[in-house]
């Protein structure tokens, strides 16, 4: 897993949100067991300390489960995989129109260009992969 | 005590390498002037005849007098390597506490980083200056009953003039200076030998601690020291008069008596400096 | 916990530590950072008792500094302290023979990780590979604290990269670190705690995480505005 690190955003949240994104994009199971604090933070490169405390994070908000003694592992609960989802989805709409909004585009319009750049990049994609 | 050990076995190793070879110019230099001094009194001997006759010989033997070792023990290639094994270890006495400083290792932030008291590391460098001057006296007076054998066994014996160690002890050259032949004396003098040692050592850490004001109190230092020492001959010359003097004894146990009072003191004093003065 | 209180000391007429106060817990590794000067080195040594300080106190655990703690706190300074005519193997078996903590198998594991060879004279080595012999001499100590000063000044990009993957492997982990250093652009991400010292005094302290979250801040940016005012 490549991990870049923002020196402006507190690191233990970038690790919540790499986690976030795993599992939006299906790279992480429900179930699946995470690597340990030490193996993540050799993996990652960081501070032990600051995986410790996004476990601890991703804990609170319910993303992993820790048994004692075990490896953590994915929540399985269906309705909290979504939320990261669509946590994610929100995100990046909401950066989206907060950018797109000063210019004034109607929204069908907005909508059409928006389908042809994403169906667009999904066949270069596809190429690339090919 | 372990700590201290294993010191001390440091400090020794560290040193080996130019302890042998002190041990090697002191036997090659002294068996050198071994045969210089034969080939000497050959020369002059051998010039003189001595072996044409009887006479000749006796003649020769009241001019010039027997050979003796002692002859050998006065001889500048003898007397030479002691006074630069005196020197030497005087030139270590501070070589092996700045050694840890300078050059490229600074050993001495180990030092001081060890578990010990730095008391610890005091005690065992000076313990080493000790061990090295007495196991040099030890390898001397080895070597010396070898070197007397195969003197006498180089020169002809009617111009020997026969003498055991003991009796080299007895006459007046170096071994009067490092080994008295009195027991107390010798004791006493490396008493003193120590004493001064551990005054240096005062001087050094006074050095470590404050640099040039250092330097100057330790100057002060090693002056009052001096000082303590001459006040039996102060309270003989002034206090008393002049018909008064003690007796040798007296003057022994007084000296005595300010010596423990200056070595307690000198270690103290060190004391206090490696724990709160000096800096690596 | 180390804790240094108002820690002031004189270098002559220089001034080198004005009142200092900060503290370093256990699990976290706290950086001191600032120019070449400015007082970090020596407040290192004042903390392990090899400087002498004027006035205020340094207490570790709770406990002013006295020899026995030698087991329990190391010194990394950024120059040897072995003799160079040691090999790595000897300066090893030396700690064994002086410090009760010493670890040969964390040894034995970092010199596996450091690549060093153990019959190599200390003296002839590289000067990144002489600064990963050193943190070999202190991290395999036992010990609760590790002090360090300017582990990565002065060596080359491949010893700077392995040095630093010791901050995120379990050979850091548990211990309270110190470190010095003028440059922090590629380790700040393992920093927990930074305090910038400048002229012997202390101008901020504080935790980069929280730094990040309440103001997003790096610590470059927060360095960049401390100094230039």
């Amino acid at each position: 897993m490549e991990f870049i690190v923002n020196n402006r955003e507190p690191v233990y949240l970038q690790v919540v949100r790499h986690f976030k994104q795993q599992i939006a994009k299906r790279l992480l199971e429900a179930g699946q067991e995470i690597p340990s604090r030490r193996e993540l933070a050799v993996q990652f490169n960081i501070n032990p300390n600051t995986v410790q405390k996004a476990y601890k994070e991703m804990e609170e908000q319910g993303l992993i489960t820790t048994e004692r003694n075990f490896p953590s592992k994915i929540t399985t609960d269906i309705k909290v995989l979504n939320g990261v989802r669509n946590e994610l989805i929100m995100e990046a709409v909401n950066e989206f129109v907060d950018s797109i909004k000063v210019i004034n585009v109607p929204v069908e319009e907005l909508l059409t260009m928006v389908k042809q750049n994403y169906e667009q990049k999904i066949k270069e994609e596809k190429k690339g992969d090919a | 005590m372990n700590r201290y050990i294993k010191l001390v076995n440091f400090e020794v190793n560290r040193f080996f390498k130019l302890y042998i070879g002190l041990l090697i110019i002191v036997a090659i230099s002294q068996f050198v002037s071994l045969f210089l001094v034969k080939s000497k009194y050959m020369q002059a001997a051998n010039d003189a005849n001595y072996a044409s006759s009887m006479k000749a010989t006796e003649r020769f033997i009241s001019s010039s007098g027997l050979l003796t070792f002692n002859q050998v023990a006065n001889h500048l290639l003898f007397i030479g390597p002691i006074v630069i094994c005196i020197a030497l270890m005087m030139f270590y006495v501070f070589i092996i506490w700045y050694r840890d400083y300078f050059g490229k290792n600074t050993f001495i932030y180990r030092l001081f980083m060890l578990p010990t008291s730095r008391m610890t590391i005091y005690f065992s460098k000076a313990t080493t200056i000790l061990i090295m001057v007495l196991s040099l006296l030890a390898f001397q007076l080895i070597l010396l009953p070898i070197e007397i054998n195969v003197f006498q066994q180089i020169v002809p014996s009617e111009l020997l003039g026969k003498m055991s160690t003991i009796d080299l002890f007895m006459n007046s050259n170096i071994f009067t200076m490092i080994l008295p032949s009195n027991f107390m004396d010798f004791i006493f003098r490396y008493l003193i030998g120590m004493g001064l040692v551990f005054t240096l050592f005062t001087f050094i850490l006074l050095e470590r601690s404050y640099r040039w004001k250092g330097i100057i109190f330790g100057i002060l230092y090693v002056i009052a020291i001096a000082g303590l020492l001459l006040i039996p001959a102060f309270i003989e010359s002034y206090l008393f008069g002049e018909d008064f003097s003690f007796y040798p004894s007296e003057v022994f146990y007084m000296e005595l008596g300010l010596f423990t009072i200056i070595i307690t003191v000198s270690i103290l004093f060190s004391k206090y400096l490696l724990k709160n003065k000096v800096s690596v | 916990m180390i804790q240094v209180k108002n820690v002031s000391k004189k270098y002559g007429r220089k001034n080198v530590l004005r009142d200092i106060s900060f503290t370093a817990n256990k699990g976290e590794i706290t950086c001191l950072i600032g120019i070449n000067g400015v007082g970090k080195s020596t407040t290192m040594k004042a903390i392990m008792g090899i400087t002498p300080i004027d006035c205020g106190e340094i207490l570790i655990d709770d406990k002013k500094m006295n020899h026995t703690m030698y087991e329990n706190i190391t010194f990394i300074p950024d120059t040897l302290t072995m003799l160079p005519s040691f090999t790595v193997g000897e300066a090893m078996q030396f700690m064994k023979d002086f410090y009760v903590n010493w670890n040969p198998e964390r040894a034995k594991e970092l010199l596996g990780f450091f690549r060093l060879k153990e019959d190599e004279k200390l003296g002839e080595l590289s000067k990144g590979n002489a600064a990963k012999a050193n943190l070999l001499f202190g991290l395999g100590l036992d010990v609760d604290y590790v002090l360090m000063d300017e582990p990565f000044s002065g060596i080359d990009m491949f010893s700077r990269e392995q040095i630093a993957k010791v901050f995120t492997s379990h050979l850091i982990e548990d211990r309270g670190v110190i470190i010095t250093t003028h440059e922090i652009s590629d380790i700040e991400h393992l920093i927990d705690k930074v305090v910038l010292l400048d002229n012997g005094e202390i101008l901020k302290e504080f935790y980069t995480e929280e730094i990040r979250l309440e103001e997003g801040k790096s610590v470059m940016d927060v360095m960049r505005e401390v100094y230039q005012s």
